[in-house]
């Protein structure tokens, strides 16, 4: 009888240890795509002055921009505002390519910080990404992972995806003026 | 032509290696008087030896010239050869190197007798130990680029004690760190520290080590598995320490690791990196015995300073397109 329940008790205290453990990774993953969120929310408030300043110089492209400005209604944090912030990101690359063509705007104060200011978010969302990817690996590791598999099972954890560049982004950016 | 161009370089210093060689040549020349004196001074203790050994008519007599040769000899090699190697040592540092560091990198500046400081050391995080007896030498400070630069030997040594099977304890000195230790204003702004240290235990323990890494905390698993399997990272903050370590940097400390050899520690805190290279050569000196403007000797200090100097480029410290000045 106490044997059984010495064994009981191990058992008990390794089901809790793996549950905290997934609880643990679960939140480093959802952390992560918090702070993705974050910064996308800086670039975001960065974009209409971007638009602004580039406004008289680059007349197609600012239409370009506020329609895509415009598509981005789905909620924070869904996967389709993550599409929208992808085709957001590229234009404001683009508008960004165009300043090569105006040397005004090349020597334009405002344009040149909310230049560095949009490399220092880029950096930022690709830092969050490849974190959130290493969380999600880390879960993906607990979930699939013998014996971590058999308590996933148990409380119905699945594996999580990565985030992907669309194979359309790792093509050049075409500025058409 | 390159700023590294040995060449060059010997051009722009010829007036101080013209200066240098004739005090070279007096140096050489008091070391040649030097050796007289000291045959006779070992010819003045031999005769006193004799005297005592005719004396006394006891071998042990031959001891009486002992104290003459040694008090003798040490007066000599002072006066004659330390003195002058120390002298000509100090100028060849203070003219030959300045001059040659201000024509390679103008923002540069080189102080032989400073260090960086023994609280920089302890505050630079690479070390977790305080050392018991430090000293440095061989400072260069300055701007490479757009890059506040600063670096130097640095020695630093930890205190221990052992007891022997009588009992005697005997005191002793462990080499904690000998070599560079560079600093540099990082391009990026951050808040927590980021370590990339030797990967010791994964490389001797494999799975194991991987295993008793995570005990350490703060682990962060990169994505280069080249990089992984060199540096073990850590850091509180996941998403700065990919900001800080991109993939383009895991690569460039992959190839600074693999040019420095094993052993090199870096960290990320205050908007600085801090680089510990372990080196056991003493850096940035002259060879009497090779003349002033001797193309082999500029060659090896141009290599030493470009072995240093290039971390900017290498770590493309210089690329300034974020926020930060």
């Amino acid at each position: 009888m106490k044997g059984l329940l010495i064994a009981l008790g191990v058992l008990v205290s390794v089901v809790i240890l793996y549950y905290n453990g997934f609880v643990s990774r679960r939140n480093a993953m959802r952390n992560a795509f918090a702070s993705i969120d974050v910064q996308l929310k800086k670039r975001w408030d960065l974009i209409p002055n971007l638009v602004e300043t580039v406004k008289g110089f680059a007349k197609h492209e600012r239409e370009v921009m506020e329609s895509v400005i415009a598509a981005r209604h789905a909620p924070a944090g869904s996967k389709e505002r993550f599409d929208c912030e992808e085709q957001i990101a590229a234009q404001a690359g683009r508008l960004l390519a165009v300043a090569e063509s105006y040397p005004e705007l090349k020597s334009n104060e405002q344009f040149l910080l909310l230049q560095r200011n949009l490399t220092e978010v880029e950096s930022q969302i690709s830092a969050s990404r490849r974190a959130y990817n290493a969380a999600v690996t880390a879960w993906n590791e607990g979930v699939e992972a013998f014996p971590g598999v058999l308590f996933a099972r148990v409380f119905k954890f699945e594996r999580a995806d990565w985030f992907e560049v669309r194979s359309e982004e790792r093509g050049n950016v075409e500025v058409s003026l | 032509m390159s700023r590294w161009d040995i060449d060059q370089a010997l051009v722009a210093v010829s007036d101080e290696a013209r200066e240098l060689e004739a005090v070279r040549q007096q140096v050489l020349a008091e070391r040649a008087a030097g050796k007289q004196k000291l045959l006779f001074v070992f010819g003045g203790a031999l005769v006193v030896a004799l005297g005592f050994l005719t004396g006394s008519g006891s071998p042990l007599g031959l001891l009486a010239g002992l104290p003459v040769a040694l008090i003798g000899g040490a007066i000599v090699h002072h006066v004659y050869f330390a003195k002058g190697a120390a002298r000509y040592q100090a100028m060849f540092k203070r003219q030959f190197v300045s001059r040659v560091v201000k024509a390679i990198e103008p923002g540069m500046n080189y102080e032989p007798d400073q260090g960086i400081s023994e609280q920089l050391f302890s505050q630079s995080g690479l070390f977790s130990s305080r050392p018991d007896r430090y000293s440095c030498e061989d400072l260069f400070h300055g701007r490479i680029g757009e890059t506040e630069v600063m670096f130097s030997e640095v020695h630093a040594e930890d205190r221990r004690t052992r007891r022997d099977s009588k009992g005697n304890t005997e005191t002793y000195y462990v080499t904690i760190f000998k070599g560079i230790l560079f600093i540099a204003d990082f391009h990026k702004d951050f808040r927590s520290p980021v370590s990339v240290m030797p990967d010791i235990a994964e490389r001797h323990l494999g799975w194991i080590g991987k295993k008793l890494q995570k005990l350490g905390g703060n682990l962060q698993k990169l994505e280069n598995p080249e990089f992984e399997q060199m540096y073990v990272v850590r850091g509180e903050d996941p998403v700065e320490a990919r900001y800080i370590l991109t993939p383009s940097m895991q690569e460039q400390l992959v190839e600074l690791g693999k040019r420095v050899g094993d052993g090199l520690k870096v960290v990320f805190r205050d908007s600085q990196v801090c680089l510990a290279i372990p080196n056991k050569e003493d850096w940035f000196e002259g060879d009497l015995h090779k003349p002033a403007g001797d193309r082999q000797q500029a060659a090896k200090l141009m290599s030493e300073l470009k072995s240093c100097f290039m971390i900017v480029d290498e770590l493309d410290l210089n690329t300034r397109i974020w926020t930060k000045d």
